[in-house]
C-alpha cells in the first residue's frame, strides 16, 4: 500500500498512533498541508489541516494523476526541493530521473492512508520545522541540497544510469539543477563530506563512462581476433599455427610434408596465440582496448582517463548551519571567477601604474606524449612544478587546461626574456617531452585573450 | 743448499746439451721435429690471417656511412628463463641506429619471470608480439615460431643475453641490403666478462683470433661456414627456403651450412659487433666446448658427410672446403696431437720438451703477430691489455683445448653424446636425424 521511494522502511516500524494529536496540542502542532491540486480538505486526518496562505505547508499531498506537474508553480525553489510529498493518487509513482517524484506513495486519498503516510513522515516533518526560516526561502541551490538531505534524513547516494554518459544519477537532480556541483562546493565549505562510491574509466575524448572494452590486437586495434594453438613438430622442429598443418588427412608439417599422428610424440602444443583476422598479427597477448559508445573515441586501455563519483554525507556542521540559517559564501562560478581574479588583477596595477604581466601556459595532453591517467598525473605536477617554481607571493590560477601566473612588477619583456629558463625549470623533471604552449600577454593582451580565447 | 746448486747445475747442463743438440741438427731433421705445425698452424693461423688483416686494413672500408634506407627488420628473440637479461636486452635493441626494428619475443617454456616481463614490454610498446610456450621445445623450434611472428624481410636473430654496439643491426644489415646473392649475415662476438677471471682472458683472446680474425679470412674465400647463434642476420626468403631451423643443437652451424648448400652466400660483419659472457670457470668452459664441438661433429659428418664426397651429385667444392678445413685443421692435429706427443717422446726421449718449449717460442711470436691484427681489424683497443695473457694463450689451446677436443670427439663417436645434453629438450633429442 505504501511505496516508499526515499525513506528507510524502518520507518515503518513507529506506530502511527502516538502522533494522533490529542485535545492538549496546540495549532503549531497541526500539521499544515497543501494538497494539489486544491481539493476538499474533507480528507485530511485529524491532526492536519490545509495550510493558510500566510504559512509555509508542513507537507505536500498530491491527490491526482500528474498533480505533481503542479509541485513547481505553487511552490517556491527551496519548498520544492525540501518539502516532503506524498502522492495520494493511486499511481505508481514515476521512476523517471528527471522527475520530480513523491517522497511517499499511497493507494488513495482516504483519511486513514493519509493519516499512516504523515506517521511515517514524522520526522520529515519534525525536522522541517526546525530548520532556520531563511532556509525555506533561500535561492541558494547549495541550501536547497542540504536542507532537503537534512530533512529526507539520508545522504546523496548516486545510483547506476546506464543511460547517463556518467553511469550514475543522482536521486535529487530532477529538484536541484547541477546537484553534484552542488555537493562539491558543500564538501569545500565542509557541510557535507565526500565517501568513495566508485572509479570509473572514462573516454578521454568526451569523459563518458559508457564504454565497451575488449580485447584488440594490440597492432591494429581491431577486435576481430581469434585464439589459435601452436604446434610443435618435433622432428624438423617447425613451429608454427595449427591452421598450418591441417590437412584433408590430418595433420601435416608444412616444412617436412610429415604426417603428425600422435601427439607427445611425434607433435606438441605448447601453447595458443590470439591472431587478428583483420591484420593478421599474432601475438600470445592482446591489448584490452576500448570504444566510447557516445562519441566513437577508440583507444588502449592505458589512453583511458578515469573519474571518482562520491556520495555524499551531511555533516555535522551542515545540520548546525541549517538551524542557525546563516548565508553561505557566494557562489563561485569557475569560469567568472578566474576571469574576474585577472581583471581585479589587472585592474590594481593600472590603478597603482605598476608593470604586470601574465604568463599562460597551455598544458596539451596529445596521444603521442601522455594520456588518461597518465595525462592528469602530469597535470598535477606540472600544477605543482608551477607553484614552486614561482614565490609565494605570485597568484597561480588554473583552469585546465590553462594555467595562468599572475606576475607583479614584471611587464611582458622581462618575462619573455626569462621565458627559456622558465621553461627549463618547469619542464626538466618529466621523463618524456612535455607539450605545453606558453605565451605572455601584457594587461591589454590578457584581457583581450579572456575574451577572445576563453569565450571561444 | 747444496743441493739446489747441484739441481741448477744439472738443469743449465740440460739445457746446454738441448741447444748443442738444436745446433748439430740439419733444418730438414728441424722441419721433420715441428711438421705439425709448420703444416696446419702456420698457413692457417699466421699467413692466411695476415694477409686478411692486411687486406682488410691497407684496403677495406672500414665504416661505411649510416644507411639511407631502412626497411623493417625483425629482431627474433626465443629465450628459457631470462628473466635478468631479456628487459636490458630489449633496451638495448632500442639504442641501435637502426630505428625501423620490431621485436618478436618467445618465452620457450620459462619457469621464472620472463613472460611477464616480455608482457610488459609489448605493453610499453618496446616489443611488436610475444609467444608463450607452456612446453619447453628448445631455440631452434622458438626461433621458428618467432619468425612466423615476424613480418619484415630480413631477421636478426640474436641471444638475449648478449649486449651490443650501437650500429650493430646497421652493421648486420648493410651487406643484405647491397649483395642480393647473400643469405645470411653473420656477426661479430668479443667477451664482455674478459676481466672476470684467467679462463675468460683466454676465451676473449681466442674469441678475436678465430671470429673476429678467423670468420674475416673465412669471409675472404667465401667460407663462412657459420652465422654464430648470439648474432645474426637473415633473409626471410633464405630462411623460408630452407625451413629455418632444424631440430638437435648447433642450430647456428646446421642453418648456415643448408643455407650454403641452398645456393646462398654468407658473409660475416666484422663491425656489426655483439658482446657475450663466456663461462668464467673451467669446468663450465669445458662442458660447452664438449657440446659446440659434438655439435660440430654431428652436423658436419653425420648430417651433412655427404658434403665432402666427391662423388655425391650435387657435390660443391665450396662447401667441400670448409668441410675439410674442419677435418683436416680441426680433427686430425686435435687426434694426431698425441701420437706426436709420443712419437716426440720415443725418438727424442729428453729432448722432446726442450722441442715442444722451442715450438710454443716460436707460436707465441706467431700468435702476437694473428692477436694484434685481430685488435687492428676489430677496432677495439681495449683487448690490448689481454696481450699479458697471451703466453698462456698457446699452451692453453695445444695442451688443454685440443685434448679436451679428442675427448669430445671420441665420445661423440662412440655414444653420440650430443643426442644426451639438456641444451635441447630430449623429446626433440630423440628425433635428431641427420638426411
Amino acid at each position: 500500500m505504501i511505496n516508499a521511494n526515499v525513506f528507510h522502511p524502518a520507518q515503518f516500524s513507529s506506530p502511527h498512533r502516538q502522533f494522533l494529536p490529542t485535545e492538549q496540542d496546540s495549532a503549531e502542532a497541526t500539521i499544515r498541508v497543501m494538497l494539489l491540486p486544491l481539493a476538499d480538505s474533507q480528507a485530511l486526518p485529524d491532526q492536519a489541516r490545509p495550510f493558510s496562505d500566510a504559512e509555509i505547508p508542513d507537507v505536500v499531498i498530491l491527490t491526482e494523476m500528474n498533480s505533481a506537474q503542479l509541485l513547481a508553480g505553487n511552490l517556491s525553489p527551496a519548498l520544492y526541493a525540501i518539502l516532503p510529498v506524498i502522492d495520494a493518487s493511486g499511481i505508481r509513482a514515476s521512476t523517471d530521473p528527471n522527475r520530480r517524484c513523491a517522497d511517499l506513495s499511497i493507494a488513495s486519498a482516504q483519511k486513514g492512508a493519509i493519516a499512516d503516510a504523515l506517521e511515517v513522515l514524522k520526522g520529515s516533518i519534525e525536522r522541517v520545522r526546525s530548520l532556520a526560516p531563511s532556509v525555506l526561502h533561500s535561492a541558494d541551490p547549495r541550501v536547497h541540497l542540504l536542507a532537503r538531505l537534512f530533512v529526507s534524513d539520508r545522504g546523496l547516494t548516486p545510483r547506476r544510469d546506464p543511460s547517463r554518459p556518467e553511469t550514475v544519477s543522482y536521486v535529487d537532480e530532477a529538484v536541484i539543477a547541477n546537484v553534484q556541483g552542488c555537493a562539491e562546493e558543500l564538501s569545500e565549505l565542509k557541510l557535507v563530506e565526500r565517501v568513495f562510491f566508485d572509479r570509473v574509466p572514462v573516454c578521454p575524448r568526451c569523459h563518458s563512462a559508457r564504454l565497451s572494452v575488449r580485447e584488440q590486437c594490440s597492432v591494429c586495434q581491431s577486435a576481430n581476433i581469434g585464439e589459435e594453438a601452436i604446434i610443435h613438430h618435433l622432428r624438423c622442429a617447425y613451429q608454427g599455427l595449427e591452421h598450418e598443418f591441417k590437412t584433408s588427412r590430418g595433420l601435416a608439417c608444412p616444412k617436412c610434408r610429415e604426417r603428425l599422428e600422435h601427439f607427445g610424440v611425434d607433435y606438441d602444443r605448447p601453447g595458443f596465440v590470439s591472431t587478428c583476422h583483420a591484420c593478421g598479427h599474432a601475438s600470445s597477448e592482446t591489448s584490452v582496448g576500448f570504444i566510447c559508445l557516445d562519441c566513437e573515441a577508440e583507444g588502449g586501455a592505458l589512453e583511458l582517463a578515469y573519474k571518482t563519483i562520491h556520495r555524499y554525507q551531511l555533516t555535522e556542521a551542515g545540520r548546525e548551519y541549517l538551524k542557525s540559517g546563516f548565508a553561505l559564501p557566494a557562489r563561485r562560478s569557475r569560469e567568472a571567477g578566474f576571469d574576474g581574479r585577472i581583471h581585479e588583477f589587472v585592474s590594481r596595477h593600472a590603478a597603482l601604474t605598476t608593470p604586470c604581466s601574465v604568463l599562460i601556459a597551455r598544458f596539451k595532453a596529445s596521444r603521442k606524449t601522455v594520456v588518461g591517467c597518465a595525462a592528469e598525473r602530469a597535470r598535477a605536477l606540472y600544477a605543482s612544478i608551477i607553484k614552486e617554481t614561482f614565490t609565494p607571493e605570485t597568484e597561480i590560477i588554473e583552469c585546465p587546461p590553462f594555467f595562468f601566473v599572475l606576475l607583479s612588477g614584471d611587464d611582458k619583456r622581462d618575462v619573455e626574456g626569462a621565458l627559456p629558463e622558465i621553461r627549463q625549470t618547469l619542464e626538466r623533471n618529466f621523463a618524456s617531452p612535455m607539450e605545453v604552449d606558453y605565451r605572455v600577454c601584457g594587461p591589454d593582451e590578457i584581457l583581450a585573450f579572456l575574451s577572445n580565447e576563453i569565450a571561444c | 743448499m747444496l743441493t739446489a746448486g747441484i739441481k741448477l747445475l744439472f738443469e743449465f747442463d740440460q739445457i746446454q746439451r738441448a741447444w748443442q743438440f738444436i745446433d748439430a741438427v740439419s733444418l730438414d731433421s728441424i722441419i721433420a721435429l715441428i711438421w705439425l705445425t709448420l703444416l696446419v698452424e702456420i698457413p692457417r693461423y699466421f699467413l692466411g690471417f695476415q694477409a686478411t688483416a692486411a687486406a682488410i686494413l691497407l684496403r677495406g672500408p672500414g665504416r661505411l656511412p649510416p644507411l639511407e634506407a631502412q626497411p623493417k627488420v625483425s629482431v627474433l628473440l626465443a629465450g628459457h628463463n631470462e628473466e635478468h637479461a631479456i628487459e636490458k636486452c630489449v633496451q638495448s635493441l632500442h639504442q641501435q641506429t637502426y630505428k625501423n626494428l620490431e621485436i618478436i619475443c618467445v618465452d620457450d617454456g620459462s619457469t621464472d619471470h620472463t613472460f611477464s616481463i616480455m608482457t610488459r614490454l609489448q605493453h610499453e610498446g618496446l616489443v611488436r608480439a610475444v609467444a608463450r610456450l607452456d612446453l619447453r621445445g628448445g631455440k631452434a623450434a622458438g626461433l621458428n615460431l618467432a619468425a612466423l611472428l615476424a613480418k619484415a624481410e630480413y631477421f636478426v636473430v640474436i641471444d638475449c643475453d648478449c649486449s651490443f654496439e650501437p650500429t650493430m643491426i646497421e652493421e648486420l644489415i648493410r651487406p643484405l641490403l647491397i649483395d642480393p646473392s647473400l643469405g645470411a649475415v653473420s656477426g661479430n662476438i668479443l667477451v664482455r666478462n674478459w676481466r672476470a677471471s684467467l679462463t675468460t682472458s683466454l676465451q676473449a683472446i681466442e674469441y678475436l683470433i678465430t671470429i673476429s680474425l678467423g670468420k674475416a679470412f673465412a669471409n675472404i674465400l667465401d667460407q663462412v661456414a657459420c652465422v654464430s647463434g648470439a648474432v645474426g642476420a637473415f633473409k626471410r626468403a633464405a630462411w623460408e627456403h630452407v625451413g629455418g631451423m632444424d631440430a638437435g643443437g648447433g642450430e647456428d652451424l646446421d642453418v648456415t651450412i643448408r643455407l650454403r648448400l641452398a645456393g646462398y652466400r654468407i658473409e660475416f660483419a666484422r663491425h656489426a659487433i655483439c658482446y657475450t659472457d663466456v663461462p668464467a670457470t673451467f669446468y663450465a668452459l669445458l662442458k660447452q666446448r664438449s657440446r659446440w664441438e659434438r655439435d660440430a661433429f654431428w652436423i658436419r659428418l653425420r648430417k651433412y658427410r655427404r658434403t665432402i664426397n666427391p662423388f655425391w651429385s650435387d657435390f660443391s667444392w665450396r662447401d667441400a672446403v670448409h668441410q675439410w678445413d674442419f677435418i683436416l685443421v680441426n680433427m686430425a692435429p686435435a687426434l694426431a696431437f698425441p701420437f706426436y706427443l709420443l712419437w716426440l717422446v720415443m725418438w727424442y726421449g729428453e729432448f722432446a720438451w726442450v722441442i715442444l718449449v722451442g715450438t710454443g717460442i716460436v707460436l707465441l711470436l706467431f700468435d702476437m703477430a694473428v692477436f694484434t691484427c685481430a685488435v687492428l681489424v676489430t677496432g677495439q683497443t681495449v683487448y690490448w691489455r689481454l696481450l699479458a695473457f697471451l703466453p698462456l694463450y698457446g699452451p692453453f689451446q695445444s695442451y688443454v683445448m685440443r685434448l679436451h677436443r679428442i675427448y669430445a670427439y671420441i665420445t661423440e663417436l662412440a655414444f653420440s653424446l650430443s643426442r644426451k645434453d639438456q641444451y635441447v629438450p630430449q623429446k626433440v633429442h630423440q628425433w635428431s636425424v641427420w638426411r
